[in-house]
């Protein structure tokens, strides 16, 4: 059994690994509501704006249809493209390399 | 003679090589490190591959067409709502999960905070998650044996949970990952070819849609099978409101629950744990929702597809009665033998089998693990070696396997569509705010992680149960708009008033956000 102390108490976090914490969570918070924001406004305008969301763009497909069942699929890969292609790059080494000019925060 | 249709050839085939998988990755299960996680070695290509056959269940492989087919416009934002969780589970949680390392989602639990009633709670929600998603994939596989091969439903149970007992609990962990990522292989080629010939027979989506949208009436030859005419109104059908989403409020809340669902589904959260470093978790997460995004895009086109050709009418009899009477999840069988003839339906059939074991070997590796590891090895044999500790996981199986047999002959009239989205919303309000916090918030405490399950999961069984004792404005099919953020608020105040973290939390921190593999 580990000994529990205040959260009030706790030390900061090692400079490094808060900065690596905070930039990281920076970037998966603008993936994550760019792309919720997708998901959540094509329901949104089906009910708010109808008409807008029935302009066809392919044949007899709507604007709906196409972001839904297709626009959607692209956008999942490329949300999670973008996130492991920062993560495997140059994200980190930048990270250290910004960790060293000083500035970090604290989660 | 009947085993020369090509729907026993390929069925066969499947079952002759899931054994001889199962049989050569045997060796690979003497410990518990290849048993639960086949000892951390799976590249992102294998781990991704099946992860996407843990995900893409028969309910995906059947059952979205066949949505689309029937609903239209809301068969595909059904979809829709599935295809987004394990972008969110890349993004949030996979790296940091694989760099903790362990074997079981309660693992993260008990680790974090110390704590065996965390372990306790977080089995119990496992168990339950488990439960709601093995039942509808044991009456998938059930209703394939009843329809295409004639076999009763008992005995398709039956046949099921030994195959699976036999598939993991010989197999394990390495047998089942080889298994999966073949089985998902499997129904995408179904698909890949499916497609490969409607395209080839003209079946341009747009102009398919032309058709679809400006068609209004009786559907040809119809009323010879189903008694009345079948009528189709296209305008109604490429719009919203025809099936689960008829109010903003209610599908905002089913997309909620299946969007958030996915970072909290035991079977795909521990097969992080099998790849040998956080780097090729994230990559795994990539390949894996290559495969969904082009596989769901597939199904969505081929329920299109299949109501074009079923719109259009002059189908033989037996397949125009697969469309008509066989229930939405038909529209891929028929639609490969429109297109393709019996040899492409055997495939389909066989595709279909691959997506049932694929989903169920999964969840019970899961659930093995939560009652083998997590239950045994913590809380009823805490001295067990190393051979007993498999032992418990081999009759571990065995148990799930009586456990999820009675769940598939409970539910013989269930909706599974229904079922597979109560089981999202409860993972959805238990584990995804547990994980997401746990990750990423040094302040959430162990009785505020206890507190986020338990209401959780409370709640989602008392509006899924319950909703007579729910406000009728506040009644949705999948009760994620309430459950969700009751979970997330949940640990946080109790975090809050609790304000007790452990001691060693910078250390965990450090542990799974650090540089490195």
């Amino acid at each position: 059994m580990s000994t529990k102390i205040d959260y009030k108490d706790l030390a900061p976090l090692d400079r490094t690994i808060s900065y690596r914490m905070s930039k990281e969570i920076k970037l998966c918070l603008w993936l994550g509501v760019v792309y919720l924001a997708y998901m959540f406004i094509v329901p949104v305008l089906n009910f708010t704006a109808p008409e807008f969301m029935k302009i066809r763009v392919w044949g007899g497909m709507s604007l709906t249809w196409f972001l839904t069942a297709i626009g959607a699929m692209f956008m999942a890969f490329a949300i999670a493209a973008i996130h492991v292609y920062f993560y495997t790059k140059d994200f980190f080494i930048s990270a250290e390399m910004e960790e060293k000019t000083g500035k970090g925060a604290d989660m | 003679m009947f085993l020369l249709e090509p729907k026993y050839i390929f069925t066969i085939i499947l079952l002759a090589t899931i054994v001889g998988i199962t049989f050569a990755t045997q060796r690979y299960t003497k410990s518990t490190v290849n048993f639960y996680v086949g000892g951390r070695s799976f590249g992102w290509a294998l781990n991704g591959s099946a992860i996407a056959g843990d995900y893409l269940s028969a309910a995906t492989f059947l059952g979205l067409a066949g949505l689309t087919f029937a609903f239209g416009y809301d068969g595909i934002f059904y979809t829709f709502c599935f295809s987004a969780g394990l972008t969110l589970l890349t993004v949030f949680v996979a790296g940091p999960l694989r760099k903790f390392g362990a074997y079981t989602v309660p693992d993260f639990l008990a680790q974090r905070f110390h704590s065996q009633s965390a372990r306790l709670v977080a089995v119990i929600v496992v168990l339950a998650i488990s439960g709601f998603y093995a039942a509808p994939q044991i009456l998938g596989a059930a209703a394939i044996l009843k329809m295409f091969f004639g076999a009763t439903y008992q005995f398709g149970v039956l046949f099921t949970v030994i195959v699976m007992v036999f598939y993991v609990g010989v197999g394990g962990m390495k047998g089942t990952t080889i298994n999966q990522a073949l089985e998902i292989w499997i129904r995408f080629g179904a698909f890949i070819i499916l497609f490969a010939i409607a395209v080839s027979a003209g079946y341009n989506y747009g102009k398919i849609m032309e058709l679809l949208v400006s068609f209004q009436g009786a559907i040809p030859d119809t009323a010879a099978i189903a008694g009345t005419a079948i009528m189709h109104d296209g305008t109604t059908w490429e719009w919203t409101g025809g099936y689960l989403f008829k109010t903003l409020p209610s599908t905002i809340s089913i997309l909620f629950g299946l969007v958030f669902g996915t970072l909290g589904l035991p079977h795909i959260l521990l097969r992080f744990y099998t790849n040998p470093s956080a780097r090729e978790a994230r990559l795994s997460g990539l390949f894996a929702i290559g495969i969904a995004s082009v596989f769901f895009f597939l199904a969505l086109y081929l329920g299109t597809v299949g109501r074009a050709v079923f719109v259009a009418g002059g189908l033989p009899e037996h397949v125009a009665a697969y469309f008509t009477t066989g229930g939405t999840n038909m529209v891929i069988p028929a639609l490969a033998e429109a297109l393709g003839g019996r040899w492409l339906l055997g495939i389909v059939v066989a595709g279909a089998f691959a997506a049932v074991f694929s989903n169920l070997s999964g969840l019970f590796i899961a659930s093995t693990g939560a009652l083998g590891h997590d239950i045994y090895t913590h809380f009823i044999n805490t001295n067990a070696d190393e051979k007993q500790k498999v032992k418990a996981a081999r009759w571990s199986t065995v148990i799930c396997g009586v456990f999820y047999g009675i769940l598939g002959l409970m539910v013989e009239t269930a909706a599974i569509g229904h079922l597979v989205g109560l089981a999202f919303n409860v993972a959805a309000s238990t584990f995804a705010p547990i994980f997401i916090l746990g990750i990423w918030w040094r302040g959430m405490t162990e009785k505020g992680a206890i507190a986020g399950m338990l209401v959780g999961l409370i709640s989602s069984l008392y509006f899924i149960f319950l909703p007579q004792f729910v406000p009728e404005a506040m009644r949705f099919p999948v009760p994620g708009l309430w459950t969700v953020p009751l979970g997330f608020l949940a640990v946080y105040v109790v975090s809050k008033i609790d304000g007790k973290v452990p001691a060693d939390v910078n250390e965990f921190m450090a542990k799974i956000h650090s540089k490195g593999e």
